[in-house]
């Protein structure tokens, strides 16, 4: 029952414009990285081309023009809110965090991770058994 | 006439093109809004507003001249709103363009008929972003003096007050090549060399590499000299605390944060927060 629960919900969530362009560009794997972020705290862009680049999970350079471009993408997905972080006084930025909507893309890229990893795996065990053997 | 509402801004002249587009936005919104604008070097614009000078906008090209030279008796709050990147600026008709690439321009540069500019460092942030640049290639390239040699060559009329400045005499054949922002670049319709990101000063993801650039600054005091460390270079603005009108200053600080803000910084060429 649970299972036809998940494909139910999936089927769902691709229809979302905002699901497709993340389908589409999961091999790059730059929004999966900005949403894993902002999963665990709200940031602004700066901190977050740090982390995106110290952690190389992406496979497109983070220079700032891309993220900022696709951080201002996903805020018109309803995938992150921002916000300007101002403290009384001292620099103000703009800050990002995840929306509900974001927590279910999150959940939709790991789940298309999960699927290409099985796939990359078989591709591996077959390779191993077929190939390497002989 | 006397209940004419008058905006004072004095912004960074890298920043002319998205003030001006800004300010006409909100003065077709408010016709019977005056909007004086006033364009230097950063450096140079927070001196002013140091001796005295009064405005309700201050937008300029580097955050940390809002702590240094004017936090906490003029500005309290300021926003870090875009981001940009040092190019090296030509022509169609200038000197070694045709050959010129990321691996050979300090040699180009160098050659003897060729001229080149920068701004000045005491007065504009891209003056000292752009000794930066040129310490950082000297290690990236692995040449020894290269600072030196480059410093040797830019000197006396080749330095200029403010990169507005030196884009205008690239764009009229005055300079072969000038140490410029990408926005400034953009809004001349100048050609343009783009430098290798680890001396460029555009990315956060090297501002420990950036770090190790310094350069010396005549300080907040007469006489004082600070020493200031590269960083990725970002635009920042703010409302004065003796603004005279801070409400109407308020609605121009929300428009350039605003999406149509973000829009307009980004057609002219910044890459908006």
């Amino acid at each position: 029952m649970l299972r036809e629960f998940e494909v139910i919900t999936v089927k769902e969530e691709v229809q979302n414009p905002a699901f497709a362009y993340i389908a589409g560009r999961i091999d790059k794997m730059l929004v999966p990285a900005l949403l894993n972020f902002l999963a665990n705290k709200p940031a602004h862009g700066y901190e977050l081309i740090q982390k995106i680049n110290e952690s190389g999970f992406s496979e497109i350079e983070a220079d700032p023009a891309t993220i900022y471009r696709n951080l201002r993408r996903m805020e018109e997905d309803g995938l992150v809110i921002s916000q300007w972080e101002t403290m009384h006084t001292g620099p103000a930025r703009r800050s990002y965090r995840l929306s509900p909507e974001g927590h279910q893309a999150l959940d939709y890229c790991v789940q298309l991770i999960n699927e290409k990893v099985i796939k990359m795996q078989a591709f591996l065990e077959q390779y191993q058994r077929e190939v390497k053997k002989s | 006439m006397s209940n004419q509402q008058i905006l004072k801004i004095l912004h960074a002249g890298a920043l002319r093109k998205p003030v001006v587009e800004c300010a006409k936005l909100l003065q077709e919104a408010r016709p019977e809004l005056d909007i004086e604008l006033e364009s230097y070097g950063s450096r140079a614009c927070a001196r002013q507003v140091r001796e005295g000078k009064v405005v309700d906008i201050l937008a300029l090209a580097d955050p940390m001249l809002f702590d240094e030279l004017l936090g906490p008796e003029y500005v309290d709050k300021y926003y870090i709103f875009a981001n940009d990147q040092i190019v090296l600026a030509y022509n169609e008709f200038s000197r070694g363009s045709g050959e010129i690439n990321a691996k050979n321009w300090f040699d180009i540069l160098l050659r003897e008929e060729v001229t080149f500019g920068r701004s000045n460092q005491h007065l504009d942030p891209c003056g000292y972003r752009t000794l930066m640049v040129w310490q950082l290639a000297e290690q990236y390239y692995r040449r020894p003096d290269l600072f030196g040699q480059l410093d040797q060559r830019c000197r006396g009329d080749l330095i200029y007050a403010k990169s507005y400045d030196l884009a205008s005499d690239v764009l009229v054949g005055k300079l072969d090549y000038a140490f410029e922002y990408l926005c400034v670049v953009n809004q001349f319709g100048l050609r343009y060399l783009t430098l290798p990101e680890k001396i460029n000063l555009s990315n956060p993801a090297h501002a420990d590499y950036y770090n190790q650039a310094t350069v010396s600054l005549q300080g907040k005091n007469s006489g004082e000299m600070i020493t200031i460390l590269g960083a990725p270079i970002e635009f920042a603005i703010s409302i004065p605390k003796n603004a005279q009108n801070p409400s109407l200053a308020k609605d121009f600080l929300d428009l350039i944060l605003s999406k149509r803000g973000q829009q307009i910084l980004e057609d002219c060429g910044l890459i908006p927060y």
